[in-house]
C-alpha cells in the first residue's frame, strides 16, 4: 500500500519502534456500512502530525481521545500538546527554571484547578502570621518569604509556606548588630527586589536595607513629614509624604542622588508607584497625577474622583492607572487619552489598597473587604468577606496567595494552592 | 510552467506560482535553476497530487505566513474557511494522503487545513462516536475505562 511508504518516509528515523509493529498488525483497511474508507488516524499519522491535530483541539476532547482506546490515550498524553495547551493560555506562566521535560499534562492540570479555585474563592488555606504588636501597615511577598512592617517600628521577614517568623528588623536588632539605622516610628510602607529593600516610616526617613542580608545602610531624610509611601524600579526610587512633596531619585547612580522633589499636592500625598519612566502619585485632593520620573515634569492630571485618594498603581506596561479613596470606588484610567476607562463599584467604604497583578486587580479598604477584578472583563471576580475583622491597610496577590493586613497585629495568608501538587505548583509562576 | 509526475508516474504542467506553495517544490526548482526539467514526486500517487495541486491553485495568490504568533491563531482555532472546508469534502483515506502529501511537500496551511478537518470530526463528541467515526475498537477492559475515566474528572467540574 501506498500509505505505508508515505508513514515510513515521514516518520524516518523518529523512535517510534512499539506503535511502527502494531501498525502493520492493522493493515486491513476498514470500512464503514456507507462503503467509505475509515481510517484511524492517530494509529497512521507520524507522530509530529499527531500532535498537530491534538493541537488543533481544546484540552476537553483532548481528555476525550484518552477514552477511546489505548493507542489514542498514549498519543493524547504527549507531553508536546499539553505543553502547547499550557502555552496557548497568555496568562499562564512557568518559571525560568522549569525543567524541559516535565510533565506537562500534570503541568497544565495544575494550573487549570489553580484558577478554578481563585474563580470559586474555594479551598482557600488561611492563616495569621503571628509576631506583630501592634498594626501592620505594609506587605510584600514572594513564594519564600512575606517581608511586613507595622506600627510596632519593626519590619518582619516570614516564611511564606511555614508562616513562621525569620526575622525582626526593629531598633533592638540594629543595636545588637551596632548598626545606628533604624526607624523610631511606625513602618508604613516598604518594597523590596533581589538586592535592596525600602522602608518608609512616620518617621519622616526612608532606610535603605542590602539584601539578603537585610542590613540596613542608608536612611534618607528626604521629607518633614512621614514617609506614606514609596515604590522603586530599577532606574528610580520615589518616596511621597504627608509633606505634600514627591522625592524622586536615581537608582542606576552611586549614592542613589536625589534627582527632584516637587510638590504633588496641596496636602497628603498617599500613594506612589512607579513603572517605566512613569510614576503616579495620589493625594488627598483627588487627583491622580503622573509624572515623569527622568524630568520630574507633571505629565497629567486625572480628574473624576470626588474625594481624597488612598492608593494608587500603574499596570507593568504603564498604560492603565487603577486608583481609589474615600469616594468607595475604583476608577480604572488610560494613560494614552488621560480617560477614565470604567469604574469598579461595590466597596463600601475607603478604599485603602490596590495591587495589580497581571490583568487583575486586588483591593482591600476599610469595608473590612478584599476584592479581586478582572481588567479585561471589567468586573469583579472575586469578594472575600470574611477574613479581616478591620480596616484593611494593604494587600498583595501573586498567583499564588493572597497576603493582607488590617488594623490588628496578625497579617492573614491566603494559600491557593494547599493540597494541589506541589511538585508542579512550585514551577508556576503566572 | 513546471511538469511535476507522480509516483505513479503521471504527469502534470503546472505554472510555477502554484507549484511554489510547495516549498519542497520551490527548493528543488531553485536547486534546478531550469524551469523546464520535469520534478519527480516519489511519494504522491497522482489521484493525490491533482487534488492537491487544485488546493494550490485555488490559493496560489494568497500571501505567505507572517509571523509564528500568527501561525499559532490560526492552529488555535478549528475555523475553515468555505472553499477549503469542501475542498476536504473527500473520504478519509483521501484526506489522509491530502495530510501525508501537504507533510512531504511541504505546504503548511494544507497541512493545518487537514489536521482541522480531522480535529472537526473529533471535537464535541463521545469516545464511543469517536471510535465509531474511525472505526476502532475500544481495547479497554471496563476497569481501565473507569479508571481514565476518573483521572479526566479534574476538566469536568467547570
Amino acid at each position: 500500500m501506498v500509505l505505508w511508504t508515505y508513514a515510513d518516509a515521514i516518520r524516518g528515523d523518529s523512535s517510534e519502534d512499539s506503535e511502527a509493529t502494531s501498525y502493520e498488525e492493522d493493515d486491513d483497511a476498514d470500512v464503514a456500512e456507507d462503503g467509505s474508507p475509515r481510517i484511524d488516524f492517530m494509529k497512521r499519522l507520524p507522530a509530529e502530525l499527531r500532535t498537530l491535530v491534538f493541537c488543533t483541539l481544546d484540552f476537553r476532547s483532548i481528555l476525550t481521545c484518552r477514552r477511546v482506546c489505548k493507542g489514542w490515550k498514549e498519543a493524547a498524553e504527549v507531553t508536546a500538546v499539553w505543553r502547547y495547551q499550557f502555552r496557548l493560555r497568555r496568562r499562564w506562566a512557568v518559571k525560568p527554571e522549569t525543567p524541559p521535560n516535565i510533565d506537562w499534562r500534570m503541568m497544565f492540570k495544575t494550573r487549570y484547578l489553580l484558577d478554578r479555585r481563585w474563580e470559586r474563592g474555594a479551598c482557600v488555606h488561611a492563616y495569621n502570621l503571628d509576631g506583630h504588636e501592634e498594626s501592620v501597615y505594609c506587605v510584600q511577598f514572594d513564594d519564600e518569604k512575606i517581608i511586613t512592617g507595622s506600627r510596632d517600628r519593626s519590619v518582619r521577614v516570614w516564611d511564606t509556606t511555614t508562616g513562621k517568623q525569620l526575622r525582626a528588623l526593629n531598633a533592638a536588632s540594629a543595636a545588637l548588630e551596632n548598626n545606628l539605622i533604624a526607624h523610631t516610628g511606625s513602618i508604613l510602607c516598604l518594597q523590596y527586589d533581589n538586592k535592596m529593600m525600602l522602608t518608609g516610616s512616620s518617621d519622616g526617613t526612608a532606610i535603605i536595607w542590602e539584601l539578603p542580608a537585610y542590613r540596613a545602610v542608608r536612611q534618607l531624610h528626604d521629607h518633614k513629614e512621614g514617609v506614606l509611601d514609596l515604590s522603586f524600579n530599577d532606574r528610580y526610587i520615589a518616596t511621597c509624604s504627608k509633606d505634600g512633596t514627591l522625592v524622586i531619585r536615581d537608582r542606576r547612580e552611586v549614592g542613589f542622588p536625589l534627582r527632584h522633589s516637587v510638590v504633588a499636592c496641596s496636602g497628603s500625598v498617599n500613594s506612589v508607584h512607579i513603572q517605566r519612566s512613569f510614576i503616579a502619585t495620589a493625594g488627598v485632593d483627588g487627583i491622580v497625577k503622573v509624572w515623569n520620573a527622568d524630568s520630574g515634569r507633571l505629565l497629567m492630571s486625572l480628574h473624576g474622583h470626588s474625594r481624597g485618594l488612598a492608593c494608587v498603581s500603574l499596570s507593568p506596561d504603564a498604560r492603565t492607572i487603577i486608583s481609589g479613596g474615600n469616594d468607595n470606588t475604583i476608577r480604572v484610567w488610560d494613560t494614552r487619552n488621560q480617560h477614565c476607562l470604567f469604574e469598579f463599584a461595590g466597596h463600601e467604604s475607603l478604599v485603602r489598597t490596590l495591587h495589580v497583578f497581571g490583568r487583575k486587580v486586588l483591593s482591600g479598604s476599610y469595608d473590612q473587604t478584599l476584592k479581586v477584578w478582572d481588567l479585561d472583563y471589567r468586573k469583579k471576580v472575586l469578594d472575600l468577606r470574611k477574613y479581616h475583622g478591620n480596616w484593611i491597610f494593604s494587600a498583595k496577590m501573586d498567583s499564588k496567595r493572597i497576603v493582607s493586613t488590617s488594623f490588628g497585629a496578625k497579617p492573614v495568608v491566603l494559600d491557593f494552592t494547599r493540597g494541589l501538587d506541589e511538585d508542579y505548583v512550585r514551577y508556576i509562576s503566572r | 510552467m513546471v511538469k511535476l509526475t507522480s509516483s505513479d508516474g503521471e504527469s502534470f504542467d503546472v505554472e510555477k506560482d502554484v507549484a511554489e506553495r510547495s516549498v519542497l517544490i520551490k527548493n528543488m526548482i531553485e536547486d534546478v535553476g531550469d524551469d523546464s526539467t520535469e520534478i519527480p514526486i516519489p511519494n504522491v500517487t497522482a489521484n493525490v497530487l491533482k487534488k492537491v495541486l487544485e488546493w494550490c491553485e485555488h490559493h496560489k495568490s494568497d500571501p505567505a505566513p507572517a509571523t509564528e504568533d500568527d501561525t499559532d491563531a490560526r492552529k488555535k482555532s478549528t475555523d475553515i474557511d468555505e472553499w477549503d472546508q469542501k475542498f476536504m469534502q473527500v473520504d478519509q483515506e483521501m484526506l489522509f494522503e491530502i495530510i501525508l502529501a501537504a507533510n512531504y511537500l511541504d505546504i503548511k496551511a494544507l497541512l493545518e487545513v487537514g489536521c482541522k478537518t480531522v480535529a472537526n470530526m473529533i471535537k464535541g463528541k463521545t469516545p464511543e462516536e469517536i471510535r465509531r467515526t474511525f472505526n476502532i475498537q475500544n481495547d479497554f477492559t471496563p476497569e481501565e475505562e473507569a479508571q481514565i475515566r476518573r483521572e479526566n474528572e479534574w476538566a469536568e467540574d467547570r
